[in-house]
């Protein structure tokens, strides 16, 4: 039922049309104010509930979102984590065991070349020779102290009377060796003396009784040779020397003829005999070659 | 054989001497250096000397 309607049943006397549209209408305004507040009250409180819920709910969706990211954030990073850490160990111990090992050859390569430099330098600085002439001298030091050892000589007393002794003998011992030495050279002085008259005298045995041309020539082959040499080419030069004489007969023969037929016939002779002056030269030439030969052999 | 072994460890202790050297210049510390220096030298000479006269005696 209305207000309106309400009012008409108490009476249209009371209310008149005008006073009742007023009250109804001041009515409907208050009722309709206080429905508003009312209701705004109450969308008010609900909506602060609503919202209150649905913070509450969101908070706890964000809160497990975040937990859920978190793990897996954390999973992820520890599996990063891991996996770098075992790259990272993998890669220490590759270059640990590099360095290492590359310290190692260095330091063997280094002491290596350091050895051989001074080796090379203690070979230039101390030549094997030298070494060697050291060692001689320890051990013949040690052969004189055991020498001493065993004949029993006090250094004190050697260093008095036996070392003047020794170089006493050491004196004696180079003039007796200068004096050898000036006797062998006199002894090989004479026996080269000895050598050049016996070669001499035999020479001379040898062209007793032969006229002076053929001493001359078989001297001036035979001069300045040794007893051997002049043993074994004295036939060879008298032969030659017949041979060489027998041929200037030819010779004097043949000139002797050619004049005789240059007379008989008249030919130029001079060309024949220059011919025969020419081989007669040329075979004394060859003679010379043969002997010079012969005298480089022996 | 033994003549070897010797050799070796005569070489070995000029390794060792030679390391030292190496540690000491590595460290700076040049006194002990030159003195590891001059152990190898000592030691190289000893074998030198010793090579000769063993080549003595066999003469």
């Amino acid at each position: 039922m209305k207000f309106d309607d309400m009012l008409k049943e108490l009476g249209e006397d009371i209310f008149t049309e005008e006073l009742r549209t007023k009250i109804t209408e001041m009515y409907d305004a208050a009722v309709s104010e206080s429905v508003k507040q009312q209701v705004g009250l109450v969308v008010d409180s609900e909506l602060e509930k609503i919202d209150e819920e649905h913070a509450k709910q969101l908070e706890g969706l964000l809160e497990s979102i975040d937990q859920k990211h978190l793990e897996q954030m954390e999973s992820l990073v520890e599996s990063i984590d891991q996996n770098y850490t075992n790259k990272l160990v993998t890669l220490a111990e590759a270059y640990e065991n590099e360095l290492k090992d590359g310290a190692n050859t260095l330091r063997e390569s280094l002491a290596r070349n350091i050895s051989n430099y001074l080796d090379v330098y203690l070979d230039k600085a101390f030549p094997a020779d030298t070494v060697k002439e050291a060692v001689e001298n320890t051990k013949a030091a040690r052969m004189v102290a055991k020498i001493m050892d065993v004949v029993g000589i006090d250094p004190e007393y050697m260093s008095e009377s036996v070392k003047d002794a020794i170089a006493e003998s050491k004196t004696s011992v180079d003039v007796l060796s200068k004096q050898l030495e000036d006797a062998t050279k006199k002894n090989s002085l004479l026996v080269e003396e000895i050598t050049k008259l016996k070669t001499s005298l035999v020479l001379e045995q040898k062209i007793q009784g032969f006229n002076q041309t053929k001493r001359d020539y078989i001297k001036r082959r035979l001069q300045n040779k040794s007893l051997e040499e002049i043993e074994e080419n004295y036939k060879f030069v008298l032969e030659m020397y017949e041979r060489d004489e027998l041929d200037k007969r030819d010779a004097v023969r043949a000139r002797t003829e050619t004049q005789t037929i240059s007379k008989k016939i008249d030919v130029p002779c001079k060309t024949i005999t220059e011919k025969v002056e020419d081989r007669k030269a040329s075979s004394y030439d060859e003679v010379d070659v043969v002997l010079d030969a012969l005298n480089e052999l022996a | 054989m033994a003549k070897k072994k010797k050799q070796k460890n005569v070489i070995a202790e000029e390794s060792v001497y030679i390391h030292d050297f190496i540690k000491h210049m590595y460290n700076d510390d040049y006194a002990n250096a030159m003195e590891s220096l001059r152990s190898v030298i000592v030691e190289k000479m000893k074998t030198r000397i010793q090579d000769c006269e063993r080549t003595e005696e066999k003469k």
